[in-house]
């Protein structure tokens, strides 16, 4: 497959891409010097996550497994899954981004996500597109409704790969190209990167869908390429690498995690959902939210749908125009992804719900971002066939006119409606579902989309006077495109981000992690708690890893806690006094008002009233969690006697437990000396059979030495560490210690840091070797 | 008449795989009920179930039994009437989606679930005097009436009647090589003994009916006009039927209508309100009138009218110039209504009174507690507003010329499908209960619904000691079962292996 027609294409290409390439750029550029970062909702949460790892990296302390202000301490480890290709690397160059800036690595991340996207979409286009002016239209309005200012995981993350995976696929399977395959098969496993682990199974559940289509409908085409395709003994030398990556990408996100507490609400025991879950959580399923592709207001938070001005109308016309099988092909595949994201109200969602992967899967409306690819392939083909109109235009061009310019004159009624003040008439704020918008933002949206809408019947109807100009009229509604997806792009930015000042540009540094030495309100970065409008968080989904960030330590974050750990569970039942190995999870919530504030002694205990640093003359063992609760509850007792759990470790044996008025807390400094997400310490002076009491949660991955000795990390207090000190003055160390998962991420991101050099390299050749390739071997006219 | 589409004309369609296709849609249905565990919440089917569950086990398997006796019917009979495969599929697909039994089990599936395969057997028997077909039908006829009050279990037979007498230039098939008919008066003979246990078990009873049948309780009442409408929005408002049956099976009707010109067509559509009315007239004979009775037998009307204009169109016959244009319109006006209404959603105070004010009548009883729920409400009104729009632009698609017809088959022949089966599955799924509801956390969908119908009646004496009598004709009616069900299987089994390219005669070639 390839080129074949005999224009000279080749050289127009080159400056095709070359302009998408600019287009992009532009943008970036824009985005760095206006300092925008995402303000609230799941990107913001990405951008924390990537400050967090970026800064332990850039301060030596290598891959963040740890996150200390996170509901009293929690794994790390299904948030590194949430990093992309490009911070994943730049892990790796550790003290090199020492002075750097969270913003720009992030606005680098993000534009390697987005040349991916553009990449892939261009190669595969040039699998099904003939004509130059085409393949740009697909491109740009692929890669520019892939907008993740807001929802990056479910608006951007799952699309931006899948152009490239299906066109190395194609590679193979047209050419038998078996290193396409292998990097095909390679850059979907790594999908689990930079991804929620259940949103990529669903990734690799639309490229499944999509070659099984493909394959069942060309299959009489590709038979006799199966001599070439078929499987062969020496692929497991390409599969064997591949698989070794999956499974250091599986050790990588869920090492360690099996002392979590999982606390999503709707997922069962084994993190699947049920069936009526899956089809209607979170709601929105409504199919008239695919209105949204005809003006572009974007009215949920979660997703967008447009793809601009000329797509539809373009997409409109394929089937009519060029009614072939690649057509068809596309419908299937844009209709079967638009049926799964209405839930419940289609028959597509209940099929799929059989395949186990799927089961993970949640926020099924949000599969619409699927859909947007296939419908600008469409719009590709019905572009494709409107350069080659000859003659008087034909009915379905007339038709496509008028309704463009009723669609302009209904656009333009909301203009005024909006324009003149009458900001939530009950049509519109039904169509917007509740997203709150400014009646400015809203009129902008609805005038510019209905003043595009009347331009693209004016230049239809300029075709249909004069139909020589149908070569004009073409690239005037390519380059209108082109100017809508900016537009619309550059608009949604400017009203839905955050411009930072010099000042709060300057708190993104990648400074150390300071380490707070009591939970307590008052901590904090005053700096980074000014830059974002708490208001704004609260409205979107924010997560208690953002405290973190703010360099803050509570009992508990106002924000969400999806997951914390299973010692810190238990010490939240003892509080609120329910069974420790039964029934729900108390949520952490429960420690913040309205409920009343933390009683004694859990105040002490969880280092809110005392420092998270405390040294006790001795310590004791009950025999079960349970009787350590008990004696945590019993009257009078004050916090002041330090119980551990022998089994978790080490400790001292069993012995009679004091009266609960005992006090055995020792009034001793404790100096800090050096502190990271992965690691504390610290020096003191004990007496003989004294410990030290860190509350940071336990987990089996720590470990700890005293004056260079190893010792035993105890579980304290069910939920914290402890270890006993030595007679006289000790160095204690805490460190987080996990070789395999360590080294699994390092084969992980080695990967991912090759991705980000090849698809450079990939870059580069298709701007400058273009005219260098040779022409591949065409396909039947049948696929165009 | 100039024709104004081209078709696929003679594609040669193998229809082995369509009936595999057919019996994967049918059987994906009772895996996803099967699989999430749902039950019906409430009215007639959810009493039905509750009783066959203190009884004989999982009721799904006799549902799904009838809903393949229903499948089979159709198939055979379209095969029979239709000349391309595709048609067999439209149709066969139209009736197994639109036949809803999860409310009204009686009324809206099983008062006329056997009807197909009865007229198959009878056309057979008119073409060919085959004693075997005699015998099926006289046999079928019996064994449907099991679960229904008497007056139900004459809807069947007496409506094959019926259609066979009134569309008899239609219907009636072309003369077969005849068998032996000396075999006929034994098989008649046979075929009446083998009403015997249905008798047996009727006299011996309690009550007036066989089986577990319950009549709907809002039937009785004579339907308001406003519920047709069900046939264009989808809503299954009233809890005693459900109209509709697919966008596309609409537009085809419509298209066939056309084709035939308009004075043939008032006379069809007067010959066919006529059959309808026979339900009412048989249920106002024994007791009460129950016209919604009738909306099982209008379905499969309206389906197999829209079956003879998807088979003229892909076997290219001729239709009005406009026709296809002038649908595509009255589509697309269809999905504009349906957005209109849901737009006025969220701002009708009193949504529930408004839609009993249309669908039924005014009575706040006889609509879906479901309407109380805005959300869904809209919901299902903009689903089959996009549904309405998707089948325009189809149709505007196969008006478009014959370069384009191909692609507009394939797109109605998988569009067709995941219209019906959707609009069965999420209608099942707001009115029946899965295990998972206990996470839902969106909108209680299915906890408001109708109150149950009421206890069936025990006429098979639950809990007393059966009599010989009783239990000789239960065996009976079992191993008579069995021997449907190895019927059926082989009739399944051989339509899955015997490819068929070529038009079948009729009266000849029946699987």
């Amino acid at each position: 497959m390839g080129e074949r027609s005999s224009e000279p294409r080749i050289f127009r290409e080159r400056w095709l891409l070359g302009g998408l390439f600019l287009l992009l750029g532009a943008q970036y550029v824009w985005l760095f010097l206006s300092r925008r970062i995402p303000s609230h909702h799941d990107s913001l949460d990405v951008y924390v996550i990537a400050h967090l790892f970026s800064t332990q990296s850039a301060q030596g302390g290598g891959l963040l497994a740890w996150f200390p202000y996170s509901t009293h301490g929690v794994l790390s480890s299904w948030h590194v899954g949430f990093l992309g290709f490009v911070h994943i690397a730049l892990l790796g160059a550790g003290a090199l981004t020492r002075a750097c800036n969270a913003v720009p690595l992030f606005h680098l991340a993000m534009l390697f996500e987005d040349v991916v996207l553009l990449l892939g979409t261009w190669r595969l286009s040039r699998v099904f597109l003939r004509s130059g002016a085409s393949k740009f239209l697909v491109t740009v309005s692929v890669v520019g409704s892939s907008w993740w200012m807001q929802q990056l995981w479910h608006n951007h993350r799952p699309a931006y790969a899948i152009p490239l995976v299906l066109s190395l696929f194609h590679d193979f399977l047209e050419e038998g190209r078996r290193s396409r395959l292998f990097l095909a098969v390679n850059l979907l496993f790594l999908q689990l990167l930079g991804n929620l682990p259940y949103v990529a199974v669903m990734v690799h559940v639309m490229v499944g869908a999509y070659l099984i289509l493909y394959v069942g409908l060309f299959r009489r085409r590709l038979g006799p390429l199966w001599a070439r395709i078929r499987p062969r003994p020496q692929d497991a030398l390409w599969l064997l690498p591949n698989l070794l990556v999956l499974g250091c990408l599986y050790t990588t996100l869920t090492s360690g995690t099996r002392e979590i507490a999982f606390a999503v609400h709707g997922r069962q025991a084994d993190g699947t959902v049920p069936l009526t879950e899956f089809l209607t959580f979170s709601g929105g399923l409504d199919p008239v939210r695919y209105a949204d592709l005809l003006v572009g207001v974007n009215p949920g938070v979660d997703f967008s749908l447009y793809c601009g001005v000329a797509i539809l109308p373009f997409a409109v016309l394929a089937p009519v125009l060029r009614p072939t099988r690649a057509v068809l092909f596309f419908v299937v595949c844009f209709l079967l992804a638009l049926l799964l994201s209405l839930g419940y109200l289609s028959a597509v969602g209940m099929p799929a719900y059989l395949l186990p992967p799927v089961r993970l899967f949640r926020y099924i409306s949000l599969t619409s971002t699927h859909t947007r690819l296939p419908l600008c392939f469409l719009a590709g083909f019905g572009l494709d066939a409107f350069v080659r109109l000859r003659g008087r235009a034909p009915t379905s061009i007339r038709r496509l006119a008028l309704a463009m310019t009723t669609l302009g004159f209904v656009c333009g009624l909301y203009f005024l409606t909006f324009a003149t003040g009458r900001q939530d008439g009950p049509e519109v704020g039904r169509f917007l579902q509740g997203n709150e918008q400014s009646a400015d933002a809203l009129a902008r949206a609805f005038g510019g989309a209905g003043a595009l809408a009347l331009l693209t019947a004016a230049l239809l109807f300029t075709y249909i006077r004069h139909p020589g100009h149908l070569q004009a009229v073409a690239a005037a509604l390519v380059i209108l495109n082109a100017v809508d997806m900016a537009r619309w792009r550059v608009g949604l930015t400017r009203d839905r981000t955050k411009s930072l000042t010099a000042d709060e540009y300057a708190a993104q540094r990648l400074d150390a992690l300071p380490y707070v030495p009591r939970r307590s309100e008052a901590s904090g970065d005053p700096r980074r708690l000014r830059v974002f409008d708490r208001v704004e968080l609260a409205k979107g989904t924010s997560y208690d890893t953002i405290e973190n960030y703010y360099h803050r330590d509570l009992p508990a974050s106002e924000f969400y806690a999806s997951h914390w750990m299973l010692p810190f569970d238990r010490l939240l039942r003892a509080y609120a006094a329910t069974p420790i190995d039964r029934g729900p999870s108390p949520s952490p919530l429960i420690l913040l008002p309205p409920f009343p504030p933390i009683k004694a002694p859990y105040d002490r205990i969880m280092g809110k009233a005392r420092d998270k640093l405390q040294v006790f003359a001795t310590a004791h063992a009950p025999a079960s969690d349970q009787e350590t609760a008990d004696l945590m509850n019993r009257p009078g007792y004050s916090g002041d006697v330090l119980f551990v759990d022998p089994g978790s470790g080490g400790g001292p044996g069993r012995g009679p437990i004091p009266a609960p008025g005992a006090d055995e807390h020792l009034d001793v400094a404790v100096e800090t000396l050096s502190f990271d997400g992965n690691h504390l310490r610290v020096r003191t002076r004990a007496s003989k059979g004294a410990w030290l009491l860190y509350c940071d949660a336990w987990h089996s991955h720590w470990s700890a030495t005293v004056n260079g000795h190893e010792v035993p990390l105890a579980r304290a207090f069910l939920a914290y560490k402890a270890v006993p000190l030595e007679e006289g003055e000790n160095t204690v160390e805490f460190r987080m210690d996990s070789a395999l998962r360590l080294w699994t991420f390092r084969v992980a991101a080695l990967n991912a840091a090759l991705w980000v050099a090849g698809i450079a390299v990939l870059a580069a050749a298709s701007l400058g070797a273009l005219d260098g390739v040779r022409r591949r071997r065409s396909g039947p006219p049948g696929l165009r | 008449m100039t024709p104004s589409t081209g078709a696929a004309g003679s594609a040669r369609v193998d229809s082995r795989w369509i009936w595999i296709v057919l019996l994967l849609l049918t059987g994906s249905y009772f895996v996803f009920l099967l699989g999430d565990h749902r039950a019906p919440a409430g009215q007639e089917t959810a009493a039905y179930f509750g009783w066959l569950q203190s009884t004989t086990g999982h009721p799904l398997l006799g549902i799904l039994l009838d809903e393949l006796i229903l499948l089979v019917g159709v198939w055979l009979l379209a095969r029979s009437l239709f000349t391309d495969p595709r048609t067999w599929f439209f149709v066969s697909v139209a009736a197994i989606g639109s036949s809803l039994w999860i409310d009204a089990v009686g009324s809206n599936f099983r008062s006329f679930h056997a009807l197909p395969l009865l007229l198959h057997l009878m056309r057979e028997v008119r073409a060919s005097r085959s004693p075997a077909a005699l015998l099926a039908a006289l046999n079928l006829a019996g064994l449907q009436a099991l679960g229904k009050p008497p007056a139900q279990a004459l809807f069947a037979p007496l409506s094959a009647l019926l259609l066979l007498l009134v569309f008899r230039r239609f219907l009636d098939p072309r003369p077969a090589s005849t068998v032996d008919t000396r075999r006929i008066p034994a098989a008649i003979a046979v075929g009446v003994v083998s009403w015997i246990p249905i008798a047996v078990l009727h006299w011996t009873g309690s009550g007036d009916s066989v089986g577990a049948g319950t009549p709907p309780h809002n039937g009785a009442v004579w339907p308001h006009p406003g519920c047709l409408l069900d046939l264009l929005c989808g809503m299954a408002v009233l809890p005693d039927f459900t109209l509709y049956c697919g966008m596309l099976t609409l537009g085809f009707a419509v298209l066939a209508l056309s084709s035939l010109g308009l004075p043939p067509s008032l006379r069809l559509l007067g010959e066919a309100g006529t059959i309808l009315l026979l339900p009412v007239l048989v249920s106002a004979l024994v007791g009460r009138p129950f016209p919604s009775l009738s909306a099982p037998l209008g379905r499969l009307l309206l389906i197999f009218l829209a079956g003879v204009g998807v088979d003229r169109w892909l076997q290219r016959r001729p239709f009005p110039r406009l026709a296809f244009p002038l649908v595509g319109v009255g589509l697309l006006l269809l999905a504009g209504g349906l957005f209109y209404l849901s737009i006025q959603v969220p701002t009708t105070p009193d949504l529930k009174g408004a839609a009993a004010g249309i669908f039924g009548g005014g009575s706040r009883d006889r609509v879906s507690p479901l309407l109380d729920d805005r959300n869904t409400v809209r919901e299902l009104l903009d689903i089959s507003g996009m549904w309405a729009l998707f089948a325009s632009g189809l149709f505007f698609l196969a008006g478009a010329g014959r370069r384009a017809a191909p692609l507009a088959i394939a797109l109605a022949l998988l569009l067709h499908p995941l219209d019906v089966f959707g609009w069965k599955m999420r209608i099942t799924f707001l009115r029946t209960q899965g295990e998972g509801e206990v996470h839902q956390q969106r909108r209680p969908l299915t906890a408001s619904h109708w109150p149950p119908a009421g206890e069936p009646k025990d006429n098979i004496a639950l809990g007393r000691p059966e009599s010989a009598w009783r239990r000789g004709a239960f065996f009976l009616l079992g191993v008579n079962a069995l021997l449907w069900i190895a019927g059926l299987a082989m009739i399944a089994v051989r339509q899955a292996t015997r490819p068929s390219f070529e038009t079948p005669a009729a009266g000849t070639d029946h699987g």
